[in-house]
């Protein structure tokens, strides 16, 4: 196990140990239970309608914000980072490990939500390959999110804060308010991934994405850019600032 | 050999400022940085790992600036002052965890690491129920897995029992005298008496003194006390003591003197023989200000 793994592996055994883990995991259960609970859950449109607004415009940013603002903000104001930043390890290093930790936990937690309705929704639907786009969708949804908050988790001890009214004004208010602000929405980004490989979804999933297009490489290749510059980012705070208390 | 150097070291917080234009070297052997609270020890200590940026100067640790080159962590070993660990982890996993950063992938050196500190038995617990104690000594051993030629140790002993204490003094000891650079801050004058070779005292951010221990308490020594005497009749007793060469003034209180002595050693000598050639009786005697941090501000008064 190289370093960085070792460090990759410190912050997920910590981020899913968290008791606030297994309360995300529990509110990703919410499109499982409707879906469980509903007439119309026999319905693959019933499993669209759910999981597309439900989880990837509530719970996935809050389990991604939770999760990834911690990734490297508990090292920083929980003062451990000592132990990472005084070893002989590149800081652009450091950062990855965050980004890929904090990606990794995110998606695990998500897919409680996608994994548990797709579940449902395979037994009362019969069909068994109806989450596969959902899956992709949050995989893609968490690498976004996972970019914007580990470097605000470094940054700012109020970053959960900071994260909520990026969820709720921009991503909720400004970004849905006009159809050319979507593009610049991660879960929407998320969703066009999951629309782009998801035959047959109803039409008010389609309209949720604004004017964003469905496609599944410019998503993806979106997310690993926004991933890039948030790598380069938390490298330079690493470097540049000081990063515990007087 | 030099192989920590640091040159007009200024360091400021806002309007605050924690460390004011310091220079000095450090090389092989234990060296004490002793300060009373908020001296700037812990400051200056960040600054030589790259925690903190020096708002002006600079610091090379073994001829590099270590916030460009963090490649020199290899040879550093860090001990925050902070008693922040990982919980979760067991002492042997921490260890092994830190030792692998520091490429070090032999789980020998984990236990050769864990044996120097006496957490054998303790070693497979997680690290979130050890006392604050034990927590310094993980924190040591996790330090000393990669086998570093510079230890930089922000207060090691606090919350160490005595025993264990003697037991770390002595490893600092021995391993300043393998060659390595071991650099301890304490608040604790005694304690750096025992282990280091030399000083360097600090207060308000700067340098108050530097050199030998010895050094250190012949400055000391010249330092003006201020003694509280209680003594049935302190009249009598300072007209007779301000005959001797070592009292510069007293104040008289209704039943008690205060003397401001030139030599503190001197005048301990002289006060017993005066009062019972003055035909007085002491009751009490105790220094008003015997504080390290008055002795400092002294050292940085005279400088």
């Amino acid at each position: 196990m190289s370093a960085i793994t070792a460090i990759v592996a410190m912050i997920g055994k910590r981020l899913i140990g968290r008791r606030v883990a297994l309360i995300l995991a529990l509110l990703t259960l919410a499109p499982a239970v409707v879906l469980m609970v509903r007439d119309d859950g026999n319905q693959p449109a019933a499993f669209h309608n759910w999981v597309g607004p439900l989880l990837f415009a509530l719970a996935l940013p809050l389990v991604a914000l939770l999760t990834a603002s911690a990734a490297l903000g508990e090292e920083r104001f929980g003062h451990t980072l000592p132990y990472l930043m005084v070893k002989p390890i590149a800081r652009t290093s450091i950062a990855g490990a965050g980004w890929v930790a904090a990606t990794i936990v995110s998606f695990a937690i998500g897919m409680v939500g996608v994994g548990s309705a797709w579940a449902v929704a395979a037994v009362r639907t019969g069909e068994t390959g109806i989450g596969w786009g959902a899956a992709v969708g949050a995989a893609i949804t968490m690498i976004g999110y996972a970019a914007v908050f580990v470097p605000v988790g470094l940054m700012a001890r109020q970053s959960t804060l900071i994260g909520l009214a990026f969820i709720l004004i921009w991503e909720g208010v400004i970004a849905g308010a006009g159809d050319t602000l979507a593009v610049a929405s991660l879960w929407r980004t998320g969703l066009s991934e999951y629309v782009a490989v998801t035959p047959d979804v109803p039409a008010d999933v389609l309209d949720a994405l604004g004017n964003l297009t469905p496609g599944a490489w410019g998503a993806f290749a979106k997310v690993l850019v926004l991933s890039a510059m948030s790598i380069a980012g938390t490298t330079l705070l690493l470097r540049h600032r000081d990063l515990v208390k007087e | 050999m030099n192989t920590v150097e640091v040159t007009r070291l200024s360091k400021w917080f806002g309007h605050k400022v924690a460390v004011s234009d310091i220079t000095c070297t450090f090389g092989p052997g234990v060296t004490g940085i002793l300060g009373p609270n908020g001296a700037g020890k812990t400051t200056l200590l960040r600054c030589l790992v790259g925690l903190l940026h020096p708002s002006d100067g600079s610091v090379t640790v073994l001829g590099k600036d270590p916030n460009r080159w963090p490649d020199v962590f290899g040879k550093v070993a860090f001990v925050p002052e902070h008693e922040a660990v990982y919980e979760q982890m067991t002492a042997r996993q921490f260890i092994a965890f830190n030792a692998r950063l520091n490429g070090v992938t032999d789980p020998a050196a984990t236990e050769a690491a864990i044996e120097l500190v006496d957490l054998t038995s303790a070693a497979d617990r997680a690290l979130g129920g050890f006392s604050k104690g034990m927590r310094q000594r993980a924190k040591v051993a996790a330090s000393l897995a990669h086998e570093p030629d510079i230890l930089i140790l922000d207060e090691p002993l606090n919350g160490a029992d005595p025993v264990q204490r003697a037991k770390l003094i002595e490893l600092f000891v021995t391993l300043g005298r393998s060659g390595k650079t071991v650099l301890v801050s304490s608040h604790v004058l005694h304690e750096v008496d025992r282990m280091a070779d030399r000083v360097i005292a600090m207060i308000d951010g700067r340098l108050a003194a530097i050199g030998s221990v010895r050094q250190l308490r012949d400055l000391m020594t010249d330092v003006p006390r201020s003694i509280r005497v209680e003594v049935d009749h302190p009249r009598r007793l300072a007209a007779a003591l301000m005959a001797t060469a070592f009292v510069q003034s007293v104040t008289v209180e209704e039943h008690s003197i205060i003397v401001d002595a030139r030599d503190a050693a001197g005048f301990a000598r002289t006060l017993a023989p005066t009062s019972q050639l003055a035909g007085t009786v002491i009751s009490r005697v105790r220094p008003q200000d015997e504080s390290l941090e008055s002795v400092f501000r002294y050292l940085v008064g005279g400088r």
